[in-house]
């Protein structure tokens, strides 16, 4: 590994020398350690890189009887085009917005409690949080709709209580949001929690000691401060529930078509690959702009980021 | 400063804490008074934090009371309290900029918005950050975050401003600086403030009053000289400042004996025949030729401090510390005597 570099056999060409001495050269110990994020710049390429690249390549293609292939933006204007796709974008993300939006309802308070905990008694609890993400989500969906059938649970209790009709829930905006919610709670809980955990408490007494209430402490510090576990938490949040298969299959009743269950007909059942990764990339850019749009209320992270 | 025309700002009354098993507090009594720096000193773990924060509201003494102006403010909450603190290490809010941090107590009052600009414009004259106002606070020195944390509590116009080990986190050089800087910032405000820190230098420097700590227990109140001169005991003596301390027995109203010898002292008050801590400043111990002092010894060690020598004198008891502006040779036999008046007498601990 030493400067010197063997003359390289006859008939190579200077280049590839060149390339072999600047493999070869002496390198510092930044540099070697850096070689060691090879592996995973090579996972994040064949895994994540050349698949968007491909889903791009699909999105913009046609394929053609002469197995050539022709740009196009027909794929694009064909979503928009045909009648109710536009509507079942619309959908998704109004569903996965009221998801979020519930969500984050539930988790803020949540975590905000248990920051009140000792610290033991918050490792608990966020285990438990995050205890159903070990049981495959089929089975949780499938039960949800075991409890939620016209012969489930909830209805007979219901019924016991107030001797109500049983109604079927499933089908309904209720059914698909509760799943969903259900599914990706600690999805939300887990990066506000790592949040506000992290918020110094002298910062709360600091507030205090100037004269303000709890509540004005929460709204003028807390929160502001909490923001960037927000944000993650509902990027965490947003972006697959807006994409989910399973939770509209089964709790939807067949009423509920997504954008998602849009793409696995696309791509599977009538093989237009094409307008599947068009399909998706249009997903992609709206979901981008929102996350956007959520960015630029986030004033804190904007600064952190402007450092 | 006149004693007779004091008032009064704060006493605290049998004051009793405890964390647990431990005892942070033991009783403790202290009456504080309007526009005095006043120093809690003492080692980490010696409760000087905790009173602090009894006193800022932000913990609760287990027994015993604290008054404000003769009010028991037991149930009065940190944000209702005429205090202010500057907390260790600052805590600055990391998401609003300099204005906003110093104008936050402002803006809890909901002031008019041209008052506010112009008191946070003042305070940050004040403190030398003027033109500062929109930077962000990562962006700042640890000497800048202090004064913002400064400026940010006295906007307020506290009655008494605490502080607790604000100057910790800085260099050497910037906090010998700031110590003259909350000086004369005292000075000017005319607020009282209630410092607290282990560093014997910054109490001797700052206060009116240094009320020296140990293990929740008050040892000694008084002015920087008073507790330089005449510690109480050996622990204040050995807090503050250096010193060489031995025990020694009392001979009479005017007589020590240590060493073996018999010396002539001012200190008067003790039994003959009890046995005392005896303290003698280095900068008191007077190197003469040999045979001219009481106690003969050989110089063992000599450093130069740039204004002074520490010097070591070895004699057949011990070895005294030695400051002088004289420079001897190492080895050199000498003598060395004290002044009636630089042989402190101490209660045994």
């Amino acid at each position: 590994m030493i400067g010197t570099v063997k003359k390289a056999p006859g008939g190579r060409s200077p280049l590839l020398k060149q390339i072999k001495a600047y493999i070869k050269r002496p390198k510092t110990a930044l540099e070697r350690f850096k070689l060691l994020g090879i592996p995973y710049y090579l996972i994040l390429l064949v895994l994540v890189i050349i698949p968007m690249i491909l889903i791009l390549f699909y999105a913009i293609t046609t394929p053609n009887k002469d197995d050539a292939i022709l740009l196009t933006l027909n794929n694009f204007i064909a979503f928009f085009q045909e009648e109710g796709f536009v509507g079942v974008l619309w959908d998704s993300i109004r569903i996965s917005g009221i998801t979020t939006i519930v969500t984050l309802l539930i988790a803020y308070p949540l975590a905000y409690i248990i920051c009140d905990y000792k610290l033991k008694k918050q490792a608990l609890i966020i285990l438990l949080v995050s205890a159903p993400m070990w049981v495959n989500m089929l089975l949780r969906t499938i039960a949800w709709k075991q409890i939620l059938s016209t012969a489930g649970p909830l209805n007979a209790a219901l019924g016991w209580l107030f001797g109500m009709e049983p109604i079927n829930f499933l089908g309904t905006d209720f059914a698909v949001v509760l799943g969903m919610v259900y599914i990706f709670l600690p999805f939300m809980v887990i990066p506000i929690y790592n949040n506000l955990s992290k918020i110094d408490n002298r910062l709360i007494e600091a507030s205090l000691d100037l004269g303000a209430s709890r509540k004005y402490t929460f709204f003028k510090v807390t929160l502001p401060l909490s923001l960037p576990g927000v944000l993650s938490g509902v990027t965490m949040v947003l972006l697959p529930s807006a994409t989910t298969l399973v939770v509209p299959r089964f709790l939807g009743e067949g009423r509920y078509f997504l954008i998602g269950n849009l793409i696995e007909q696309k791509f599977l059942k009538s093989g237009l690959w094409n307008y599947g990764a068009a399909i998706s990339i249009i997903l992609v850019v709206v979901l981008f702009i929102i996350l956007f749009l959520t960015k630029k209320v986030d004033r804190f992270h904007k600064d952190e980021e402007d450092d | 400063m006149d004693g007779l025309q004091r008032h009064v700002l704060i006493e605290l009354k049998d004051l009793t804490k405890s964390f647990g098993k431990n005892v942070i507090l033991k009783k403790l009594n202290l009456t504080i008074y309007e526009n005095e720096f006043v120093t809690l000193l003492g080692p980490s773990g010696c409760g000087k934090t905790t009173l602090l924060r009894i006193i800022g509201g932000f913990e609760r003494a287990d027994s015993g009371a604290v008054f404000f102006e003769g009010k028991d403010v037991a149930n009065i909450p940190p944000h209702k309290r005429p205090t202010n603190t500057v907390f260790q290490k600052y805590a600055l809010f990391p998401h609003l900029n300099v204005f906003e941090n110093v104008a936050y107590g402002l803006r809890v009052k909901k002031m008019d918005k041209n008052v506010i600009q112009t008191k946070v414009t003042e305070m940050l004259k004040m403190v030398g950050l003027e033109g500062f106002e929109t930077r962000s606070i990562q962006k700042l020195s640890g000497g800048q975050q202090q004064r913002i944390a400064i400026a940010r509590a006295l906007v307020n116009e506290p009655k008494v401003l605490l502080l607790d080990e604000p100057l910790g986190a800085l260099d050497l050089k910037l906090r010998q600086e700031m110590q003259y800087e909350l000086k004369r910032i005292q000075k000017e405000t005319e607020i009282t403030f209630i410092y607290v820190t282990h560093d014997q230098e910054e109490a001797l420097t700052m206060s009116d009053k240094i009320v020296v700590m140990r293990d929740g227990d008050i040892h000694q109140v008084g002015t920087p000289q008073e507790i330089y001169n005449n510690p109480v005991n050996k622990y204040v003596a050995k807090f503050v400042g250096e010193s060489n301390l031995l025990s020694g027995i009392v001979k009479g109203p005017t007589k020590v004996k240590f060493d073996g010898m018999t010396f002539e002292c001012e200190q008067q008050g003790f039994l003959k025949d009890q046995e005392v801590d005896v303290m003698i400043r280095p900068e008191d111990v007077k190197i003469v030729a040999l045979g001219r002092g009481k106690i003969d010894g050989t110089i063992t060690d000599v450093i130069f401090k740039g204004t002074y020598f520490e010097i070591d004198v070895t004699t057949a008891n011990r070895v005294y510390a030695v400051e002088t502006t004289q420079e001897y040779p190492i080895g050199k036999e000498v003598s060395i005597r004290f002044y009636p008046d630089c042989i402190h007498l101490m209660e045994k601990i």
